[in-house]
């Protein structure tokens, strides 16, 4: 088991700050003690791997790769390791040669409902969450939601796509406090999260409440960062 | 979009480490029919091609990220040889390798592409792992990965230092934990 003061020597390693005789140490340590090698390399990689932008890249890739195709008028299969990358691509219509003249027209630009395929299934026995799944595949968004709103406890999926059907539904003052509520807490959906409730109160013509939110959103790094950019800048 | 010949090797290394949309739309648009055109000759469809191309640039994703990275080929030969590396691996999972016209042997370049997959399928878990933290650890390595001191991340989180310390500690415990217990463990980590 790892200690606190095993993975301050490794990071000083790793950042090349030990003395001759720590290195000596550590380096002795790597070669007789299996377990000991693997934390090193473990701690290695999770500095390279949490440090990149994924997410940014896979979302901005399968955009790339829907926009390009859809030049071509075809539809592009993403690949399902992809899933959460192609779902927030697929969140957002890139229209970057629009020359947007309404609110609604700028709205419509931007916002498309994301597939069902980001949503966790903890539990395989879970009928209503399979059953909602269904009918938001089949774009039933009232019966989506109703299934989903049946949901006790709600996972933030769960939440975050009630509020997706609310907006289909053209519902942007129920998509906003749901959004809200999980505001911060989505892990990984927490920029779509802010994107999405960034357009529902554009939708609902709060435009300074919009603008702060994208504003905020487009400062940081990332895909909806992006998109916030370009939403701000046509706005 | 900018024409082939104004993409330098460093500005596609940027462009790719920015994930810059005018570069990946560049990138997608002339290397993939490669891809495809290989995987096509090699039984596979146009869907498995656009799933290798998306593996393959990922390796080349985080191949870029390195700062002194020693390149031996062309970013497109890398992508290349990247996915048909990726390719055979599914080819021989599929047990359909009989079915394989031409496959040359892996060649110097494809040997040492294969540290990089390795590294990028590493990479990988580890972000498995940290997916699957609790969203207060993940700010936590967020921040610390950043680059931020401990100090700026107990004023962001609204911590004592003594406690964002402790907390840096256990959530990356908790992360070597969780890819200690991955199945994959082992193949990745303790050859």
């Amino acid at each position: 088991m790892i200690s606190e003061k095993d993975i301050e020597i490794i990071e000083a390693y790793l950042r090349g700050e030990l003395s001759e005789n720590e290195l000596v140490t550590i380096e002795e340590k790597i070669k007789s003690d299996k377990d000991f090698a693997s934390q090193v390399e473990m701690l290695r990689d999770m500095s390279v791997a949490l440090k990149a932008d994924v997410n940014g890249f896979n979302q901005t890739l399968a955009s790339v790769m829907i926009s390009e195709e859809r030049k071509e008028k075809k539809v592009v299969p993403i690949r399902k390791w992809l899933m959460v990358a192609a779902a927030i691509a697929a969140l957002m219509v890139v229209f970057f040669l629009f020359n947007t003249s309404s609110p609604d027209d700028l709205y419509t630009a931007y916002f498309e409902m994301p597939p069902e395929n980001v949503i966790t299934r903890n539990d395989a026995s879970n009928t209503s969450l399979d059953q909602a799944i269904t009918a938001y595949k089949r774009t039933d968004y009232r019966q989506a939601l109703s299934l989903f709103d049946s949901m006790n406890p709600k996972s933030t999926e769960v939440v975050f796509y009630s509020a997706m059907c609310h907006m289909a539904e053209g519902n942007h003052d129920q998509s906003v406090p749901l959004l809200e509520s999980i505001q911060g807490t989505a892990g990984s959906l927490n920029s779509a999260v802010e994107w999405y409730l960034g357009l529902s109160h554009f939708q609902l013509g709060n435009n300074d409440q919009a603008r702060d939110i994208l504003t905020n959103l487009a400062e940081i790094d990332g895909y909806y960062a992006r998109q916030a950019r370009e939403f701000l800048s046509d706005w | 979009m900018k024409k082939v010949t104004q993409y330098s090797h460093d500005e596609l290394v940027r462009g790719i480490r920015n994930s810059d949309r005018t570069t990946l739309a560049y990138v997608y648009s002339t290397w993939f029919p490669m891809i495809r055109d290989f995987i096509g000759k090699n039984a596979g469809t146009e869907e498995d091609a656009r799933d290798i191309f998306q593996e393959g640039m990922l390796v080349l994703f985080d191949k870029v990220q390195g700062s002194e990275v020693e390149w031996k080929s062309t970013l497109k030969t890398f992508l290349f040889a990247v996915c048909r590396n990726k390719w055979l691996m599914v080819l021989r999972k599929r047990k359909t390798q009989n079915t394989v016209a031409d496959l040359e042997s892996l060649s110097d370049i494809e040997s040492e592409v294969a540290e990089d997959i390795e590294k990028s399928e590493r990479y990988k878990l580890m972000r498995k792992g940290f997916d699957q933290l609790g969203t207060e650890c993940q700010q936590v390595l967020n921040l610390f990965f950043e680059g931020q001191s401990m100090k700026e991340i107990a004023e962001k989180l609204s911590f004592t230092p003594a406690y964002a310390k402790k907390k840096k500690f256990i959530c990356q415990k908790k992360l070597i934990d969780l890819v200690s217990a991955d199945p994959s463990f082992q193949e990745l980590y303790e050859k």
